[in-house]
């Protein structure tokens, strides 16, 4: 058969697989035919998707430039017009600002990769797998909301008896004051009173803050993680009030997480936006904290099909260096996506091959690992 | 030919990338020459990771091995991917070897090394950046390619490569259109060449390389 017949069988697909396989081999010989079964090659795989479907429906170049010819003559004649309008009127127009029009990306991200879309990285936003859950003494998620005050409920033998527990943040070791905590269960602990301090049934009893906060953390997460969702949103929006934002910047941003997998990502987006403003209040987010909120937020943003909001967290994110290595790489995959979505395909791969350096340099780290 | 299982997730021994070697010699030095023209600092390794993924896949690997080796079992069936598939999918693995060569040596200067810290300590190994999704950029981007070039071509091409894409029969194209199916068949054998031929001009393997942001290529 004669190469130029076989290449065009090979064009239309009607070529045997032995045939196929010669010409393969007569390719792997001959560069210019590589070349031309590639770009063939490109053309018949492109030819089956819906874009380039859409495309071949479409004006040919010819009518397009007869029709982009009229519109310029339209033009110039309308400006023609304007002009000696506004000159012999001599009248100040307002300017009139080209309203600036943002189309809606034709690749829309994903967080789920058997979608075949775009796959954005962020694992703060998949649900914790229930065995990372804090662990409680009894069945089911916790009975009760973790208290910041409590109080002595009985003294005996120096050694005080108070109404919070473990589900409060208190740990063996803990200092409450003048006691000393020694033995810690769910819903109440008992410690060594501190010598020469007297202390009565019924005396009040404080929880330091950063313990009740972590508390509520981990009562959000065991909440979330038995599924009840609501409840466990519902208490960190309550505890939000018990410190100052950066004290509680860690709770706005598991609460932007769960928001997220509850369905409601504009208030997602929200918590996500309020724990970026106050990362520099103290006390101050570290390079980790806050490479990992920008680049959810970089997500959250993409996920609505908005890659010029998502620009500069996701920006910012990378510029935090000293994040692990897997931080960084789902900061750089994001990158990628979002160039791509703007149909900047060079940068894109270049994003993602970056993404690829980082994941190796985590796995070489991890196997190295005693 | 037995490889390892690579949709398990296997990787070749020295043994068995040498067997890869010996077995698909000829596409290595076509693949290490075109690796050469895209700019590639190391020609032969790229070539060897390029047919390294190819083989990877569980979906390519039937095809690189009816298509591409020395020797073909007596017996062997065809693949599932025809030979045009092959091609562009080749083409466009080894254009992101070697890519990522470039790329790799900017991102070790960059890297600051991994945080040591007792999170990083607790982490296991990180996701893939999903392979899937650099499959599906390669095809994109050829698409793009092709979009890119659509415009040029006559409207009577379009329309034929527009109902052959629609999976219409030359026969059927032919009645719609009051034409004969050998008419319908030049025209899309044309069809296909003319746009193939603005496509290959798009790819030229020295584009690949220019299409790098010039910040990007020089930032240490």
């Amino acid at each position: 058969m004669k190469p130029n017949v076989t290449v065009d069988q090979f064009a239309t697909r009607e070529l045997p697989p032995a045939v196929a396989r010669d010409l393969a081999q007569q390719a792997l010989e001959d560069s210019d035919l590589f070349d031309l079964l590639v770009a063939r090659g490109a053309v018949l795989a492109s030819l089956d998707a819906p874009a380039v479907r859409a495309a071949l429906s479409t004006p040919s170049r010819r009518k397009q430039w007869t029709v982009a010819l009229c519109a310029v003559a339209a033009a110039w004649l309308l400006v023609i017009v304007v002009w000696r309008t506004v000159v012999s009127r001599q009248i100040q127009q307002p300017s009139l600002q080209a309203r600036a029009i943002v189309p809606k990306p034709a690749i829309l991200p994903s967080l789920d990769a058997s979608n075949g879309r775009p796959i954005l990285l962020a694992s703060e936003l998949i649900p914790a797998k229930a065995a990372n859950a804090p662990v409680f003494r009894s069945d089911g998620a916790p009975s009760r909301m973790p208290q910041a005050r409590g109080k002595i409920t009985a003294i005996e033998d120096g050694e005080a008896t108070i109404n919070l527990g473990s589900l409060d943040g208190i740990a063996k070791g803990s200092e409450l004051g003048p006691v000393l905590i020694t033995t810690v269960f769910r819903d109440h602990a008992r410690g060594k009173v501190k010598d020469g301090i007297i202390l009565h049934v019924n005396d009040p009893v404080a929880i330091p803050l950063s313990l009740h906060l972590t508390a509520v953390l981990n009562q959000m997460n065991a909440l979330a993680a038995s599924g009840d969702l609501n409840q466990a949103r519902a208490l960190g929006r309550n505890a939000l009030a018990a410190g100052s934002s950066g004290e509680t910047r860690a709770l706005l941003e598991r609460l932007a997480a769960l928001d997220y997998q509850a369905g409601a990502v504009d208030a997602a987006r929200e918590h996500y936006e309020a724990a970026a403003n106050n990362f520099y209040a103290t006390p101050a987010a570290g390079p980790t904290e806050q490479a990992a909120t920008l680049n959810s937020l970089g997500a959250l943003y993409l996920l609505r099909g908005d890659p010029q909001s998502a620009a500069k967290p996701l920006n910012q994110a990378a510029m935090q260096t000293a994040v692990d290595p897997n931080l960084r790489a789902q900061v750089f995959n994001n990158l990628g996506v979002l160039s791509e979505m703007n149909g900047d395909f060079p940068k894109a791969r270049d994003y993602y091959s970056r993404a690829h350096a980082q994941g190796n340099l985590t796995r070489l780290t991890n196997t190295k690992r005693p | 030919m037995n490889y390892p299982d690579y949709a398990a997730g296997g990787r070749s021994t020295l043994s068995e990338t040498r067997d890869a070697i010996f077995d698909f010699r000829r596409l290595l030095n076509a693949l290490q020459s075109r690796a050469r023209r895209m700019g590639s600092r190391d020609p032969e390794s790229a070539a060897q990771e390029a047919l390294k993924r190819s083989l990877e896949n569980p979906l390519s690997q039937p095809a690189v091995e009816y298509y591409f080796s020395e020797e073909l079992a007596p017996d062997a069936t065809p693949p599932a991917w025809p030979l045009d598939q092959l091609m562009a999918w080749v083409h466009g693995v080894l254009r992101y070897v070697v890519l990522e060569e470039h790329n790799r040596a900017s991102s070790r200067r960059e890297s600051p090394g991994p945080a040591r810290g007792p999170e990083t300590e607790t982490r296991l190994d990180p996701p893939d950046p999903a392979p899937d999704q650099l499959n599906a950029l390669i095809q994109r981007e050829l698409q793009q390619i092709v979009l890119d070039c659509l415009p040029a071509l006559d409207a009577d091409y379009r329309r034929v490569l527009k109902m052959r894409a629609s999976g219409l029969k030359y026969g059927d194209i032919a009645e719609r259109l009051g034409v004969s199916e050998n008419t319908v068949a030049t025209w899309v054998s044309r069809g296909i060449r003319t746009l193939a031929d603005r496509v290959r001009r798009r790819m030229q393997p020295r584009g690949a390389l220019a299409a790098i942001p010039e910040p990007q290529r020089g930032e240490q």
